[in-house]
């Protein structure tokens, strides 16, 4: 994604106009009334968004085994959303082999050491470059990834989530939904022999992510 | 640090930061400090409303009650009344947060970020973008 340092030089008026010629598509020469319309139709897109991330989390607290406040106040966290997102993803997409898993670490490496070298681009990040470096899948602990996610119950070690969650959430934040989403029945997790914390997800927060994210699309297409 | 009484609303950062602090140092000694009880005051009921509702409170609580009474103190928790009211951070707190990389990471969000995210994922997939 590139950066948005052309917005972000802009203020004031100039932010309005850029704005105008962004939303701009081609051949377009709107009439009062199809401006009205085409601002009505964002307004509802907006408000559907919106209701995605309520209905998401309405059914995440409906489908959680606890009822515990602590658990739910850390289910009710938009970080949630992102895990959801990023397991649906990885779902969907099938990353569900050796060979894939390893070319999206693979990926992520040079994702987070192109980071490393742009400074502007890790301070909008929040990240530090030890951070970044932590997050790096070397060696041992590439061949733990690749033979954890390719057992028959795929399992992906909770260090290793939060290597690949580096960018969107701290690891402390990552550890926190993990916790919150064993008893919650949507993972569980286990001590493997060699110290790893081996989390394996049944799929109810992939389910519950695709299903608002159809809705939402369903909702948008019908107005 | 910030101070409590300088200007009005509330400082989250400020009150846990330094209750933290407080604990770090404080939390062996005074309960075998002569003339001091072992537990304060109880709480108002706009307290324990604000404390049940922010686990880090109630975490104060079970560990070290005096400790909770400065973060509340920090906060300015209303003595009573709704105690749902917005909890917003001053430019006190910003500058507090900025100077301390740990909370500062506790408010990281970057939705540039989670976009890479995905497109790194399509692309280990081998599926195009349509």
């Amino acid at each position: 994604m590139e950066p948005p340092t052309a917005l972000a030089t802009l203020h004031g008026r100039k932010v309005h106009a850029f704005c105008r010629e962004v939303t701009r598509q081609p051949g377009d020469d709107l009439s009062k009334a199809d401006e009205t319309a085409a601002l009505q139709a964002d307004l509802s897109f907006m408000e559907t968004l919106r209701a995605m991330k309520a209905r998401f989390q309405l059914l995440v607290v409906g489908a959680s085994a606890t009822d515990d406040s602590g658990v739910l106040l850390a289910l009710r966290q938009e970080s949630l959303f992102q895990l959801a997102e990023f397991l649906f993803a990885l779902q969907s997409y099938g990353i569900d082999s050796s060979g894939k898993i390893e070319t999206l670490a693979s990926l992520h490496n040079d994702h987070l050491l192109s980071i490393r070298d742009d400074r502007e681009r890790m301070r909008r990040f929040g990240l530090s470059i030890d951070r970044l470096e932590s997050a790096l899948f070397t060696g041992d602990n590439l061949r733990k990834l690749v033979a954890n996610f390719t057992m028959p119950t795929a399992a992906i070690d909770q260090s290793d989530l939060a290597r690949f969650l580096v960018t969107v959430m701290s690891s402390e934040t990552c550890r926190k939904l993990v916790l919150a989403s064993e008893k919650a029945g949507f993972v569980s997790r286990a001590r493997s022999p060699f110290g790893a914390v081996l989390v394996h997800t049944n799929g109810t927060l992939e389910e519950i992510y695709g299903t608002v994210l159809r809705e939402a699309r369903h909702a948008v297409s019908r107005k | 640090m910030p101070s409590a009484g300088n200007r009005p609303g509330r400082r989250i950062a400020g009150a846990v930061v330094a209750a933290m602090l407080l604990a770090a140092l404080a939390a062996p000694a005074e309960a075998g400090l002569m003339g001091v009880p072992a537990t304060p005051p109880p709480l108002s009921s706009a307290e324990l409303s604000l404390v049940a509702a922010n686990p880090l409170l109630a975490q104060l609580q079970a560990d070290n009650p005096w400790v909770l009474r400065a973060a509340l103190a920090g906060l300015e928790a209303p003595a009573s009344g709704d105690a749902k009211g917005s909890l917003t951070l001053g430019p006190d707190d910003l500058a507090l947060i900025g100077a301390n990389p740990a909370f500062a990471d506790m408010y990281r969000a970057s939705p540039e970020a989670a976009a890479d995210l995905l497109a790194l994922i399509r692309t280990a997939s081998g599926k195009g973008r349509k």
